[in-house]
């Protein structure tokens, strides 16, 4: 891999489900530089396929020139769209068999035993996915409640088929599901399942895992506070002892639909060169992934990055559309400010602290746990107590959940001051024109 | 006995460690796993299938080391509780 940097890097390569400093590059972006991405779809296809180490198919890490341990990875997202043209999901049966300790993560096959077995496909249906050494059916999930999604040229709508429909879409299933080149998953499209058909859906693309490379190694579904509590006392080389190993996780695994087009993340660097990755890209998804899977889609996306240097951050923070934001926690009005300053006169109040929007991620076992999480890193980023946190959060924002059962965005007007102080006045600043 | 519970079995407790009643003799993982869910219902899914078999990923630890159902537990053991998987 050569190490010039490039102003503009497209990556096609990805990784077999870790994330973790010993992948591969995919290339080096200037500070400042453009990535494009093609990924393949996240969670289903990967699941199913069961060479992989994690539930997605994420790209190798991306070093960005100047990004060094301690400093902020600042990533616009100019356009997420989708390729594939259908993709299938729903709720997951595990397969008793078909891994040790965990069903994302540690396969083996039902059969022979092989550890992570190369497998072919035969035919369609949830036992087409068969061991290469000797044919069992070696995919560690099938569906417990599955539907198959079609999606309309422009990508606006998708619209779930009966079985002749996904059984057309199966018969095809790479090419419909637009696997990249050097994708190595099975599409999910194969699984054909049929429940609610007829049911129409908005589109509202997003990217479901994106951040920065974690110090240790981790199944790169399960870098997240959440997920990650399934590391817990597991076997495999990626079993954690202790719950607070998981303080080494970058909450990549978001799946936040508001990681749209127009969204500013900005990702703690705990890698030299950073580390970016992206992966699981979603159709659409309602607040929360409530069957705990959703439309994952091939795609592509662009990101413009840029350095901060020295912020000391415990997690992702993330700049939403300011129509994503929560009404309490838009940005103020010249009216409002005039406003506030006459009731201040009157009431002996010296100044008027202005304030900018700016959403902290948290993640835990639970959305409590996740808020908890949010409320340590909006203290420790901005020092603050947890009762100043708990009543800015409250007077001038609010906690949303991305995913149940555990990552959440709790947004705050950040005093513009404290901002400066920490080196983000300037990115909040510029993504809502202010 | 006291039980640490992990993932989103910790939405159905309300905390991290619990305790439940003992006898005074030494009983089975699966037995302390069925009286955990008496205790607590809505934890039933979450370990069990619908015929009432233990779900694969539910992993099971007593004293720090790896249980199988069939594990017999002391009365002060310290059990820890990992969920099935979910999500992707
Ligand atoms: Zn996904
Ligand atoms: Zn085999």
């Amino acid at each position: 891999m050569s190490q010039q940097i490039q102003q503009e890097l497209d990556v096609d390569q990805f990784t077999l489900g870790l994330v973790g400093p010993d992948q591969e590059w995919a290339g080096t972006v200037a500070d400042g530089g453009t990535v494009r991405t093609h990924t393949p779809a996240g969670c289903w296809g990967p699941m199913i396929t069961p060479s992989f180490r994690g539930g997605h198919e994420v790209t190798r890490p991306i070093r960005v020139e100047n990004a060094e341990v301690g400093d902020a990875l600042v990533v616009r997202i100019k356009d997420v769209s989708v390729t594939s043209i259908a993709t299938s999901t729903g709720s997951m049966a595990e397969r008793d068999e078909a891994f040790g300790d965990d069903p994302f993560i540690d396969h083996r096959c039902p059969e022979c035993g092989t550890e992570w077995p190369d497998t072919v496909v035969e035919g369609t249906g949830e036992d087409a996915i068969r061991c290469a050494e000797c044919g069992a059916n070696a995919s560690s999930f099938g569906f417990e409640y599955g539907y198959t999604v079609v999606f309309d040229e422009d990508r606006t709508i998708g619209l779930t088929v009966g079985p002749e429909g996904a059984n057309q879409l199966a018969e095809n299933a790479d090419e419909n599901m637009a696997l990249p080149e050097n994708s190595r998953q099975h599409p999910i499209l194969l699984y054909k399942p049929d429940e609610i058909p007829g049911t129409l859906g908005h589109l509202a693309p997003f990217i479901g895992n994106i951040g920065t490379t974690p110090a240790v190694e981790l199944p790169d579904s399960h870098n997240a506070g959440d997920f990650g509590q399934f590391l817990i006392g597991a076997d495999h080389d990626w079993g954690i002892t202790d719950e607070s190993e998981l303080e080494a996780r970058t909450d990549g695994h978001m799946d936040s639909n508001d990681v749209r087009p127009g969204a500013t993340l900005i990702c703690p660097v705990r890698v030299d060169g950073g580390g970016l990755y992206v992966g699981d890209l979603h159709a659409n998804q309602g607040d929360g992934e409530l069957s705990l899977h959703t439309t994952d889609v091939s795609g592509t996306t662009e990101l413009e990055v840029e350095v901060i240097k020295d912020v000391e951050m415990d997690g992702p923070l993330l700049l939403p559309n300011e129509s994503d934001l929560p009404d309490i926690a838009k940005p103020y009005t010249d009216d409002e400010r005039e406003t506030a300053n006459a009731l201040a006169a009157q009431y002996g109040v010296d100044t008027v602290s202005d304030a900018m929007p700016l959403q902290i991620i948290g993640s835990g076992a639970t959305v409590n746990e996740a808020t908890d999480n949010a409320f340590d890193r909006a203290g420790s980023l901005f020092d603050m107590t947890e009762g100043e946190v708990r009543a800015r959060c409250t007077f001038t924002g609010g906690v949303e959940i991305a995913r149940l059962p555990g990552v959440v965005q709790l947004s705050m007007l950040v005093p513009t001051e404290i901002l400066e102080d920490v080196g983000l006045a300037s990115v909040v600043r510029e993504q809502y024109g202010l | 006995m006291e039980l640490t519970v992990h993932g989103p079995l910790r939405g159905v407790t309300g905390s991290k460690t619990v305790s439940i009643a003992t006898d005074d003799h030494e009983e089975s993982v699966h037995s302390v796993l069925e009286r955990f869910v008496e205790q607590y219902p809505r934890a039933n899914q979450q370990l069990f299938d619908d015929d009432g078999t233990l779900r694969a990923s539910v992993r099971v630890l007593v004293d720090g080391e790896r249980a199988d159902p069939e594990t017999e537990c002391r009365p002060t053991a310290a059990i820890t509780l990992i969920p099935a998987a979910q999500g992707g």
